[in-house]
């Protein structure tokens, strides 16, 4: 009878978890309490921190590999579409129906202040170049900087798969963390006044512009930078669709349905990629060193540009709003809208933040279209 | 003179009617734009002319909120 139980305990998962798991299985309970109690992304960090789990628990087979004869797991199959970058660039379709250029159209010299924050991304780079990290590795994680997530899962999926999981979570665990990280760099590298500048209110913008934009952008920008296409291509994809004003079912399917659905997969492979084997064997510890870096080179070289340009035109640029080139939408633009209201109530940046925010994100897709250019 | 919305967003609390007196600095709305809450607040003294939108409302940029008499 006890040879009976035993025989049967060694078929459970009890019987293989090993100490690693557990750590991991905690891991996962950790993103999940984030995401519930702390409201810290929980759209995304709840099915990561779901996946993590499901990942840990030993002898399900969710994530055995395929083949012609030999059926694989689910997650397996789902964590293709991570795998062969597909789910980034149909989410970067739905973000693409849900941005609003108009903001950066009406106030074009704030594309700039997208690009400079993309500095954190190089500076990382070197960084982790520096701790012994691989060219590809150091890519994969300089890509936190660009403060996107599928912009990271897709150029991590390319340049160095086995950091995916952790280089996924960082990047949306600092976005959560935006609020916190960012005020700091902003204060230190302004002067109440220069925050209290109240912006004057941009032009506007013709139905016309609108159409254009991201038909002209993926041209320019895939011409120059070929393999940003599937970010920028389904990116601009989605906001074609937006601003035609005559396929809103589709453009509502976009930034709805679609968005949601492939988030779901996304996230919950993403987490399943967190296995202990896979997760303890890389620096985890440097990952997340090197991606707060980015996250702080990233603000303080917007606000830095946005210095320059408040000089440049005389005061009429509150530098703040450099801040929000880091992408993260609309996190970082609150949290400029919230850091101008504190030094003068009066001051209501959210829009004019909101230029260089929608320019980060073309921004830093468009440095992975360079990363994956040169580093595979 | 009019009070226009300085960005899009929804307009979640109206603090007066038609015919009050308000002074320059009072809260005439709360709009609220990507999860922030804004104070809307008077620019002069004067007297409320018309009220353009309600609570619940959806306004763009520019859109005119208020009208006060001076």
């Amino acid at each position: 009878m006890l040879e009976r139980i035993l025989d049967f305990f060694s078929f459970t998962g009890f019987a293989h978890l090993y100490w690693g798991n557990v750590v991991m299985l905690l891991v996962g309970g950790l993103l999940i309490y984030l995401a519930i109690r702390k409201q810290y992304e929980p759209l995304l960090l709840l099915p990561i921190g779901f996946g993590v789990i499901l990942a840990n628990l030993p002898v399900t087979g969710l994530l055995v590999t395929g083949s012609e004869t030999e059926l694989g797991g689910l997650l397996y199959y789902l964590g293709l579409g991570v795998k062969l970058a597909i789910f980034p660039p149909i989410i970067f379709l739905g973000i693409g129906a849900l941005t609003d250029f108009t903001p950066l159209l009406a106030n074009p010299k704030t594309f700039f202040l997208g690009a400079a924050a993309q500095i954190g991304i190089f500076a990382t780079l070197f960084g982790a170049l520096a701790l012994g990290f691989s060219l590809s590795e150091a890519g994969s994680i300089g890509i936190i900087g660009g403060a996107d997530g599928p912009t990271a899962i897709y150029t991590s999926a390319l340049l160095a798969p086995h950091l995916l999981g952790p280089v996924a979570i960082a990047a949306y665990s600092y976005m959560a963390m935006v609020p916190i990280i960012q005020p700091p760099i902003m204060r230190l590298l302004t002067t109440k006044r220069e925050r209290a500048i109240v912006m004057e209110e941009s032009r506007c913008v013709s139905r016309l512009e609108l159409i254009l934009f991201p038909i002209v952008v993926t041209v320019l920008v895939v011409l120059l930078l070929p393999k940003a296409a599937p970010l920028i291509g389904m990116l601009m994809f989605g906001n074609l669709l937006r601003e035609a004003g005559v396929v809103e079912r589709l453009a509502r399917t976009a930034g709805g349905a679609l968005i949601n659905i492939v988030t779901i997969f996304l996230c919950v492979c993403v987490g399943s990629m967190m296995g202990a084997e896979a997760v303890l064997s890389v620096k985890i510890l440097e990952i997340f060193a090197l991606g707060i870096i980015a996250f702080a080179f990233g603000t303080a070289g917007g606000v830095l540009i946005g210095k320059l340009m408040c000089w440049l035109t005389g005061g009429k640029v509150n530098p703040l709003i450099g801040a929000a080139g880091v992408s993260a939408v609309p996190m970082a633009a609150r949290v400029v809208h919230v850091e101008g209201q504190r030094a003068n109530p009066e001051n209501f940046l959210l829009q004019h933040a909101m230029g260089p925010n929608v320019a980060g994100v073309i921004g830093s897709a468009a440095v992975a279209g360079l990363l994956i250019s040169f580093l595979t | 003179m009019v009070v226009r919305a300085p960005m899009p967003g929804t307009i979640i609390s109206v603090n007066f009617k038609v015919g009050d007196s308000v002074k320059a600095g009072d809260v005439l709305f709360i709009l609220e734009s990507m999860k922030i809450k804004n104070e809307i607040k008077a620019p002069q003294d004067g007297k409320i002319k018309e009220i353009l939108v309600t609570e619940g409302q959806y306004v763009k940029r520019r859109d005119t909120l208020v009208d006060i008499e001076e």
